[in-house]
């Protein structure tokens, strides 16, 4: 089940809606979201970096999908903007406002690295396809792409006095967002700033591909998941969208590469998201409003509402299926989902503000999984199979065993038989000579 | 008529197939019975008696019959049809339906267990036995309702199989492993079963593992049964706990066998990992210390390895099977180990005892299969910790990389490339730059026989004469490799080619780092030269003229290494790179042969890399989004999934930017265009032009655009911004009209084999034009060749508004 979570930068929690039916679940209580601030631990919890008027802490707090309270507040060292999970759920990587990167293990909730990364605050994160390296972004237009193992790899860390892999500077301002194409290490990544344009990046060669120009500030972007175009929500309402493979004549009344707009949205567009349906669209509105649209229709087909606040953070996650486990009557399936129930991940513990962890301490967890269940092994046709093979070749000592247990039993009831016949013969012969000697007398 | 005939097919199987009182059991018969019985679901009763009552009612008869058949063989005095009974028995626990199950899986039980409690059964019997149990126990444990009754059942089965297991006067080894996994099965689904019986089943099998004198099958049911114990205590602690003992148990034997080795503090090093100073160490495995009243002879040489073997399967099996609760895998003891085993090199210190130069070269003949055991160990960390590897990854590859310097012997050089392709996909893209080098250098070891007249990394302007003359062949249909190549090969004869599972191993570990990181900017050091090698090996792979050790027994046929080759052959040129693939042309015709021959799998594959390949050749733009029939959208919404082709007119619309793209779809939608052929006939002096167009369109579109974009983005002098802004449609359609039809092979043939010429030739510039192309004068800075004298001639004017800088490149190296 495809559910769209929302959050806003004032206080109205996290929202979720089902994308299909347009129902609204569960709403989690007491999140005020920094921008790019939400994200899910490899999607069994919700997690949100917190807003702070104070700029000495920061906060970012787990909930459980099935619970509204918050269930771990954590308190790191400084305010965190951006929070983003690697896909498994195993690291946690925050961007802090002083420009560092920090990087916990979610189920120790050590802190395990962290790092300068840029001069000024961390506004966007994002990770390659294949998981290795982090894309990080600043609000002095700074992107750096970080290989992750060298973060770990402690020779080359000193080595380099600049461990990022690349380093761009082409933003003047702001970076508002940052989305990964798909391709493995061959994907591009769109970055979007306060100078009104978007750049297209090549990961693998750390090249600028292409920039384009909107007629506003682009506060979010995201990719097609056919990657033929690209979608950019502009402060004017509009959704830009913007070519990527696509063919590029533009119409007269856009720019360059700019394609069309999905138009008739009041507000600053804040953020979007994209569904693997590759049709729908979701956008977060500075009124508190959230539209799913129809990319191929060109039409709104839900409007959800969030909240009177600004929508900050849109994101459309798949639910784990726990949840509605009533209506499950096949039995298989309610074994697995009844040992998923019992194999329930524990919470994470809190996160911690400071290193004291060193290399030989880092631990490794395994989860329990339900992959067993399926692959029951029975033995009896190929123990049967085998033997008989045996028995057939007359080869080994058991099968010569088995046969010579079978001849002793069959010679012990042959031995029967014959006892049995020898009794009848000695009734007949007896019966006979009493005959005989009844006649004679 | 049909649905009504299992009842009458099961009476036919009881009737001809089964022993009765009379005959004797036919065994050939019985397998014909069971195989009929499973094909059919003679057994499944898959009727409802609402839906067709009489069928209900004579299939359940029909099933009556069976079963009074197979419980009178079960209670026959004679061994050989009390066997068949408890076979069919068990059979028939897996196939009847859920109801009659419920409703008599106790009176079957039963009736096994009257046979289990008579010890005096044969050893086939005991086999069978075990294994009617364990699938009884199985279907059971699909039923959690029965949970409790189950337990109870399985409770009185334990002491028996214990029994059974310990029972030294069998000799057999079946027996031994079908008392194992009943053991394994009742773990698995009844854990609590086992919890009483906990240390004598763990004494049991850690005496047989210690003892040695299993083989590797049974040692293998043995671990595997080990690393199910502590699921019958369960929790987190008890697993932490076998594991701990299991590495201090592989740990001991490791400081016996190392002793008085040059190998530092590592002992005591790991020691400290597993019992942290301060802990109490938990009891050793098995409770007791392992016996030492062997000599140090014995120990190494014969119990050493199995030993090792069947402890490290039992911790390779806890890190990967499922456990019912989250633990913590302690992955620096488990490194640590494994980095001790692989790293020793068998020295000694400075001053040796006699003794012990002795016992080194005892080990060192040992060391070897150790190491390929840990080997295996690391491959479960790798699996069991997925993404979790992060931060060991880096220690892993460096460790890999030292070792495989070291390693000749061929069955550690295959598992070492499986570990790296492993490492490779699991960690992405940053793990080919740390291991790409180190894979490289190996495969062209590997395969330097089939390499022979290659350098092991051709610098970049030098290929050498014997590439260029295998790259230039005289004829694209009989090519003959026999220029240059042939008598290098009988002049490299001294080193015997590497086993062919090697070359194998070798071939897909070079596929997999092409796979996750060919496109890499690191990637360019290597990539033309690892291009060039899976070629060559692919076209001698579909001759045949691919040399291998004789002696080799392994498993994998040549045709393996065919089918290998050929698909890392696709790898290579499917993998994005900087140039658009060199050999694409060789590489297509390898397929068109390897698809001749029909019915073998290499045909398939052949099949599938065509089919891939066309993407290369007639690139696509996937829109999802149709833009030009914005007002249809009625039709885009019933056919969300249809591909537009591009309007040709609009698309060429002359105030409107064009771009590469553009073309490139248009020239996809041009192909199907008949009457293209003679176009090109009648306009001969366009030639090399369009067959350097047509080099252009097979290059992925996204890159063209990218870069042209780019450049003009940067205000770069160009030909591509005269291209962009002077555009004249007319001419432009002209010259696409007719560069199009050369895409087909079959048209081009000869300019084809022209251009490969053209490629190989090692001075000329043409070689970089494709990347030229796209990318401009910066990618010749990061590409192999670099023309110090090439520049674009930005006032050429030519009319050839597509592709000018083509032009103009062939102009000057003409």
């Amino acid at each position: 089940m495809e559910v769209v979570i929302a959050s806003s930068s004032v206080d109205f929690g996290i929202s979720s809606w089902d994308l299909q039916t347009g129902s609204e679940n569960l709403r989690y209580k007491s999140c005020a979201s920094s921008s790019h601030g939400l994200a899910t631990l490899g999607g069994e919890f919700l997690a949100s970096s917190q807003i702070s008027d104070s700029c000495s802490s920061g906060s970012i707090l787990y909930w459980s999908w099935h619970k509204p309270q918050v269930d771990v507040r954590n308190f790191p060292e400084e305010p965190i903007g951006p929070i983003i999970c690697n896909p498994e759920g195993f690291y946690l990587f925050g961007g802090g406002s002083s420009g560092y990167l920090y990087m916990w293990e979610v189920s120790s909730g050590k802190l395990m690295k962290k790092w300068r990364a840029h001069y000024q605050s961390v506004t966007c994160l994002a990770f390659s396809e294949d998981g290795s390296f982090l894309v990080s972004a600043s609000h002095d237009g700074g992107i750096k792409v970080w290989c992750l193992l060298t973060l770990f790899n402690d020779s080359t860390y000193v080595e380099k006095k600049h461990p990022q892999k690349y380093s761009f500077s082409e933003h003047p301002l702001n970076i508002t967002d940052l989305v990964t194409g798909s391709g493995l290490c061959n994907s591009i990544f769109i970055s979007s700033s306060e100078d009104k344009s978007c750049k297209i990046w090549s990961l693998s060669r750390g090249e600028l591909l292409r920039s384009i120009t909107f007629p506003c500030i682009i506060n979010a972007v995201v990719i097609d998941p056919g990657e033929s175009v690209f979608y950019a929500g502009g402060t004017d309402g509009n959704i830009y969208i913007a070519a990527l493979n696509a063919d590029c004549n533009s119409n007269e009344n856009y720019r360059l590469y700019i394609l069309d707009a999905l138009s008739g949205q009041s507000g600053c567009i804040n953020c979007l998201a994209f569904s693997t349906d590759g049709v729908t669209l979701v956008s977060g509105l500075e009124d508190g409003m959230i539209r799913a649209w129809n990319t191929i229709s060109r039409s709104v087909v839900h409007v959800f509402k969030h909240s009177k606040g600004p929508v900050n953070n849109v994101l459309i996650v798949k639910q784990p299926p726990t949840s509605n486990l009533q209506s499950q009557d096949d039995q298989k399936n309610w074994q697995i989902l009844s040992c998923k129930k019992r194999l329930k991940i524990p919470l994470p513990p809190s996160l911690e503000k400071y290193i004291d962890y060193e290399e030989s301490q880092y631990k490794a967890i395994r989860r329990p999984s339900i992959e067993d269940l399926h692959d029951n092994e029975y033995y009896s046709y190929n123990v049967m199979k085998n033997q008989i093979e045996e028995l057939q070749r007359q080869s080994s000592s058991s099968s010569s065993a088995m046969e010579l247990a079978r001849l002793k039993q069959e010679l012990k009831n042959c031995t029967e038989f014959c006892g049995h016949y020898k009794k009848l013969y000695e009734d007949l012969h007896r019966i006979c000579i009493e005959d005989l000697t009844f006649l004679k007398e | 008529m049909m649905d009504q005939r299992q009842p009458v097919l099961l009476r036919m199987q009881i009737r001809d197939h089964l022993p009765n009182e009379k005959t004797s059991v036919n065994f050939s018969h019985l397998l014909s019975a069971v195989s009929a019985v499973k094909s059919h679901g003679l057994l499944r009763e898959s009727v409802s008696s609402k839906d067709n009552p009489k069928l209900a009612k004579n299939w359940k008869d029909a099933f009556d019959t069976w079963i009074d058949h197979v419980l009178s063989l079960v209670s026959s005095t004679m061994p050989d049809k009390q066997l068949a009974g408890i076979n069919l028995l068990g059979i028939t626990c897996l196939e009847c339906s859920s109801d009659r199950f419920l409703v008599s899986y106790s009176g079957w039980f039963q009736r096994l267990y009257e046979i289990i409690q008579n010890p005096d059964y044969s050893h086939f019997i005991g086999v069978a036995l075990c294994a009617s149990f364990s699938d009884l126990l199985t279907r059971l444990a699909d039923f959690p309702k029965l949970k409790k009754d189950a337990t109870s059942l399985t409770a009185k089965i334990i002491q028996s199989v214990i029994q059974m297991l310990d029972n030294d006067t069998i000799s057999a080894d079946s027996l031994r492993v079908g008392a194992i996994r009943l053991l394994c099965t009742s773990v698995t689904f009844f854990p609590s079963t086992i919890n009483r019986y906990y240390d004598r089943v763990e004494v049991s099998i850690v005496s047989k593992i210690m003892s040695g004198k299993y083989s590797t099958h049974v040692s293998k049911e043995l671990a595997h049964c080990l690393a199910l114990l502590p699921k019958a205590r369960g929790g987190v602690e008890n697993w932490s706990l076998m594991m701990q003992r299991v590495l201090i148990a592989i740990n001991t034997l490791l400081d016996d066998a190392f002793d008085g080795l040059n190998e530092g503090n590592k002992s005591s090093h790991i020691s400290r990992f597993l019992v942290p100073p301060g802990k109490v160490p938990p009891s050793p495995l098995g409770g007791h210390a392992i016996p030492k009243e062997e000599s140090f002879v014995k120990r190494v040489q014969d119990l050493l390895v199995p030993r090792v073997f069947a402890l490290t399967q039992c911790a390779c099996t806890m890190l990967t099977a499922s456990y019912s609760v989250q633990v913590v895998i302690p992955i620096h003891p488990l490194l640590a180990i494994i980095e001790r085993v692989l790293l020793v090199d068998g020295s000694l210190p400075e001053s040796p005892m006699f003794t012990t130069s002795l016992h080194q070269e005892l080990l060192c003949s040992e060391i070897p299969s150790l190491q390929l055991h840990i080997l295996d160990l690391l491959i479960a960390v790798i699996k069991g910790v997925r993404s979790q590897l992060l931060p060991f990854a880096a220690r892993i590859a460096r460790l890999l990389k030292e070792y495989i310097r070291s390693a000749t012997f061929p069955h550690i050089r295959i598992k070492l490339y499986a570990i790296m392709q492993t490492l490779v996909i699991s960690m992405g893209a940053g793990m080919v730059e740390y291991l790409s080098q180190e894979i490289v250098e190996n495969v062209f070891t590997d395969l330097s026989h089939v390499t022979s007249g290659l350098n092991r990394f051709p610098s970049n302007n030098d290929i050498s004469e014997d590439d260029v003359g295998f790259l230039h062949p005289t004829n694209h249909k009989k090519r003959k490799h026999d220029d240059g190549l042939s008598t290098k090969q009988q002049v490299s004869v001294e080193k015997p080619p590497a086993l062919l599972s090697v070359q194998l191993a070798a071939i897909e570990a070079l596929s997999v780092i092409l796979t996750m990181g060919g496109s890499l900017i690191n990637s360019l050091n290597w990539r033309s030269s690892v291009d060039n090698l899976l070629i060559i090996v692919a076209t001698k792979a579909i001759d045949g003229e691919i040399n291998f050790s004789v002696t080799d027994k392994s498993t994998p046929k040549f045709a393996d290494l065919r089918l290998a080759a050929l698909q890392a052959l696709k790898v290579s040129l499917m993998s994005p790179g900087c140039v658009r693939p060199l050999y694409l042309y060789k590489g297509l015709e390898v397929f068109r042969r390897g698809k001749r021959e029909t019915g073998t799998k290499i045909a398939a594959v052949c099949a599938d890399a065509l089919l891939s390949l066309e993407v290369l050749i007639h690139p696509r733009a996937l829109q999802a989004i149709d833009l030009q029939l914005q007002n249809n959208t009625a039709f885009v919404r019933d056919h969300p999934d249809h591909v537009f082709l591009l309007n040709r007119k609009s698309a060429a619309k002359p105030e409107s930017n064009i771009c590469n793209l553009e073309v490139v779809v248009k020239a996809d939608d041009w192909m199907v265009d008949g009457d293209i052929e003679c176009e090109v006939k009648d306009d001969n002096e366009r030639k090399t032009n369009h067959r350097e167009n047509m080099d252009l369109f097979s290059v992925p579109s996204d890159r063209i655009t990218f870069q042209d974009e780019l450049a003009v983005q940067n205000g770069t002098p160009n030909q591509l911004q005269k291209m962009v802004y002077s555009s004249d449609v007319q001419s432009l359609e002209e010259e696409m009209l007719c560069g199009a039809p050369l895409n087909d092979a079959d048209v081009a043939s000869e300019h084809t084999v022209s251009r490969i010429e053209s490629i190989a030739a090692p001075t000329s510039s043409t070689m970089d034009s494709d990347c030229a192309g796209d990318d401009g004068p910066r990618c010749s800075a990061l590409l192999p060749v670099v023309h110090e004298d090439f520049h674009y001639d930005i006032d050429s004017d030519s009319d050839s508004l597509g592709f000018p800088m083509i032009e103009n490149i062939e102009s000057e190296s003409d």
